[in-house]
C-alpha cells in the first residue's frame, strides 16, 4: 500500500475522531448549558480553536472591520496571557527555559508580520464576507456594507487597511464626508480611519508647516509612530528634525517596562504547564518540541504578547 | 453582557479539541452566553456536495493512466531524490504548524478554502490536500503531518464558520450535528420521563404505605358494589379474548 493511501486512511480515522470529540464536547457543554444547539457549540469550538492555534491573530483576521476582535469574549480570551504573565514581556532572555519561543522563528505572528500582519486581517475579513454575499444573493465579491471596508482582494484589503479613498475632510464641520454618498461620517466611522489619514499632517504638508507643527507638538509628529515614518520617509517632505525624530522612534528600540521571561521565577504562572509536563513525563525545557495547545501554552502566550504589543501599522 | 465574572483559566492540553472545549466551558462559566462566544450570522449557506459528471470523468481518466510499477521509485537516481526523500524542512511540529497556518491565511488560500467548503468539500479532505502537498514538497514528514491534522481541520472549520457556511467535516455529513441534536433531545425527554417515573416510585416506597392502613371509606360503598358487580366482565387489554 502506498504512503498516500495509508495517510488517507489515517486521515479518515482522524476525521472520525474529531467528530467524536466534538460530539463529546457538545454533550459536555450541554450538561452545563441546557437548550443549546450542537451547531452553535461546534462554531464556538472552531472559533476558540482558531484563536488558540494562531495566538489571537485569528481574532483580527476573522474580525475584518467588525467582528470577534471587538467582542467581549475575544477581549477576554486574549487577556489570558496577561493574567498568566502579569503583564511582563514574554521570554526574550536567552538561556531561560522557555526563551526559545521568543528566539525561535516558528511563531505565527512573527511570520505574518513580515507580510505584513495587517494583510491577514483585511483580506480574511473581506473573504469571509464572500460567503455572506453568496447567501444574500449579491455578487460574491461585493464589498461589505461597513464604511471604509475594503473591496475583497483589493490592494486596500491586502494591505489590511480601510479603503478611505472616498472619504474627504469636511472643512465646515471639521469632520469627514463620504464622497460617494455625500453623508457625513459618524464618530464611530471616523474612529476607524487610520491616524495617518486623520492627522493634520500629511504628505501635502510643507516642510515649514511641518516644522511648526513639530515645535508645537514636540512629543509626536502625527500622534502615531508609523504616521511619522510615512510622512518622513514615504512622503519625502520632512526636514531634518522630523526625520531625526522618526528615526529615533523607529530605531531607538521598543519601549518596554520590564524584561522578564515568562516569570519563570514564579511557580504559579507556569503551574498548568508544569502539571502537564509532569503528567506526560517530559522536561519542561523541552516544551518547544511538544505540540501543546491552550491559553497557558507558551506558543499561544508568545503569539498573544507579540500580537498585543505596539506594532507598526501598514500604509495603504 | 455584564463584565466577565473571572479571568480566563490557564489551560494546557495535548489535544486542540480538548483545549478549545475547556476554553469554551471556561467562557460560559465566566458569564458569557454561547451567542457572545459564537455570534449568529443568520442562516448558513449549505455546502452541499453535488455530483459532477465532469469531475468523475476526470477521476476515471486519472485512474486509467495507471499507477507506478512496483519498485519504480528504486530506479530513480540517488543523486536526485524526491523532496520527501530528503530531511524535512520542519521537524518541530510547532514551527510546521505556524508555517502551514500562515500559508492557509494567505488571501488566495482562504478564498479557495471557502469556495471549496461552499461547494461541499469536506474539512478533512481539504486538510489532506494542504498537508499532503507540504509533505510532497519536503516541508514536513509524515509524523508531523499526522500531528497537524487536528489544528488544520479546526482552522478550516473556523474559516467555514466565519464565512457562515454549513460544511462537511468528513464525507457527506452536513446535517450530522442536527440529527445529533434531535437524537439528544429525544434522549433527554426519555431520561426525563424515566426519572419522573422513578421519582414517583421512590416517593411511594418511601411513604411506607401499608394496605391495611388504607382508609376503607375513601371510595363510596355504592361504587365499590358496582365494581364488584362488573368485575367478571372487565378484561385486561392483554387478555387473549374469546376465540
Amino acid at each position: 500500500m502506498g504512503l498516500f493511501k495509508s495517510i488517507k486512511k489515517a486521515f479518515k480515522k482522524i476525521g472520525k475522531a474529531i467528530k467524536k470529540v466534538v460530539k463529546k464536547v457538545v454533550g459536555g457543554v450541554k450538561k452545563v448549558v441546557k437548550k443549546i444547539s450542537s451547531s452553535k457549540i461546534l462554531k464556538a469550538l472552531a472559533i476558540a480553536a482558531a484563536v488558540i492555534v494562531t495566538g489571537g491573530a485569528a481574532l483580527t483576521a476573522f474580525g475584518g472591520t467588525t467582528g470577534l476582535a471587538a467582542t467581549p469574549f475575544g477581549t477576554w480570551m486574549m487577556s489570558t496571557s496577561q493574567s498568566v504573565l502579569s503583564g511582563t514581556a514574554f521570554g526574550t532572555k536567552a538561556g531561560t527555559a522557555l526563551g526559545k519561543f521568543a528566539q525561535g522563528t516558528g511563531n505565527f505572528v512573527a511570520k505574518v508580520a513580515a507580510k505584513p500582519f495587517g494583510a491577514v486581517g483585511g483580506a480574511l475579513g473581506s473573504t469571509a464576507r464572500v460567503g455572506a454575499n453568496l447567501l444574500g444573493g449579491q455578487s460574491a465579491f461585493a464589498p461589505g456594507t461597513a464604511i471604509g471596508a475594503p473591496a475583497p482582494f483589493s490592494s486596500a484589503a491586502l494591505s489590511g487597511q480601510l479603503d478611505y479613498s472616498q472619504v474627504v475632510p469636511d472643512p465646515v464641520t471639521g469632520g469627514y464626508t463620504n464622497k460617494n454618498t455625500g453623508l457625513p461620517l459618524t464618530q464611530e466611522q471616523i474612529n476607524q480611519l487610520p491616524e495617518s489619514f486623520t492627522s493634520t499632517i500629511n504628505s501635502a504638508t510643507s516642510t515649514a508647516e511641518l516644522n511648526d507643527y513639530q515645535k508645537n507638538n514636540p512629543s509626536s509628529l502625527t500622534g502615531n509612530r508609523w504616521g511619522d515614518y510615512v510622512v518622513g520617509g514615504v512622503g519625502n517632505v520632512v526636514g531634518g528634525v522630523a526625520v531625526g525624530y522618526a528615526q529615533q522612534e523607529l530605531l531607538g528600540g521598543d519601549p518596554r517596562g520590564e524584561d522578564a521571561p515568562l516569570m519563570v521565577e514564579g511557580a504559579e504562572p507556569l503551574g498548568a504547564l508544569q502539571v502537564y509536563a509532569s503528567n506526560n513525563n517530559f522536561d519542561l525545557n523541552d516544551i518547544y518540541g511538544q505540540l501543546t495547545y491552550g491559553t497557558a501554552d507558551p506558543g499561544y502566550m508568545a503569539s498573544t504578547e507579540l500580537y498585543r504589543q505596539d506594532t507598526i501599522g501598514v500604509p495603504s | 453582557m455584564a463584565k466577565p465574572t473571572k479571568n480566563p483559566r490557564p489551560i494546557v492540553s495535548g489535544s486542540l479539541s480538548d483545549a478549545s472545549a475547556q476554553v469554551v466551558l471556561d467562557g460560559l462559566d465566566s458569564g458569557f452566553t454561547i451567542d457572545e462566544i459564537a455570534p449568529s450570522k443568520g442562516p448558513k449557506l449549505r455546502g452541499e456536495r453535488q455530483f459532477s459528471q465532469e469531475s468523475l470523468d476526470e477521476l476515471v481518466s486519472l485512474s486509467n493512466k495507471g499507477a507506478p510499477v512496483a519498485g519504480q521509485s528504486l530506479m530513480n537516481s540517488p543523486a536526485e531524490p524526491y523532496a520527501w526523500e530528503q530531511p524535512p524542512e520542519f521537524t518541530n511540529p510547532r514551527e510546521a504548524l505556524d508555517y502551514v497556518v500562515a500559508l492557509m491565511f494567505e488571501p488566495e488560500a482562504i478564498k479557495n478554502i471557502i469556495v471549496s467548503l461552499s461547494k461541499g468539500a469536506a474539512v478533512i479532505d481539504i486538510g489532506v490536500a494542504i498537508l499532503y502537498s507540504q509533505f510532497t514538497t519536503g516541508k514536513i514528514n509524515p509524523d508531523v503531518l499526522m500531528m497537524l491534522v487536528e489544528p488544520v481541520a479546526y482552522i478550516i472549520m473556523a474559516m467555514g464558520e466565519e464565512a457562515n457556511i454549513k460544511y462537511n467535516i468528513e464525507g457527506n455529513d452536513l446535517d450530522e450535528f442536527d440529527d445529533e441534536e434531535y437524537d439528544e433531545e429525544e434522549e433527554d425527554l426519555k431520561d426525563e420521563f424515566k426519572n419522573s417515573l422513578t421519582g414517583i416510585k421512590e416517593k411511594t416506597l418511601n411513604k411506607g404505605i401499608d394496605i391495611s392502613n388504607i382508609n376503607s371509606g375513601v371510595v363510596p360503598e355504592s361504587i365499590l358494589a358496582k365494581v364488584e358487580e362488573k368485575s367478571p366482565e372487565i378484561k385486561s387489554i392483554l387478555s387473549k379474548g374469546e376465540v
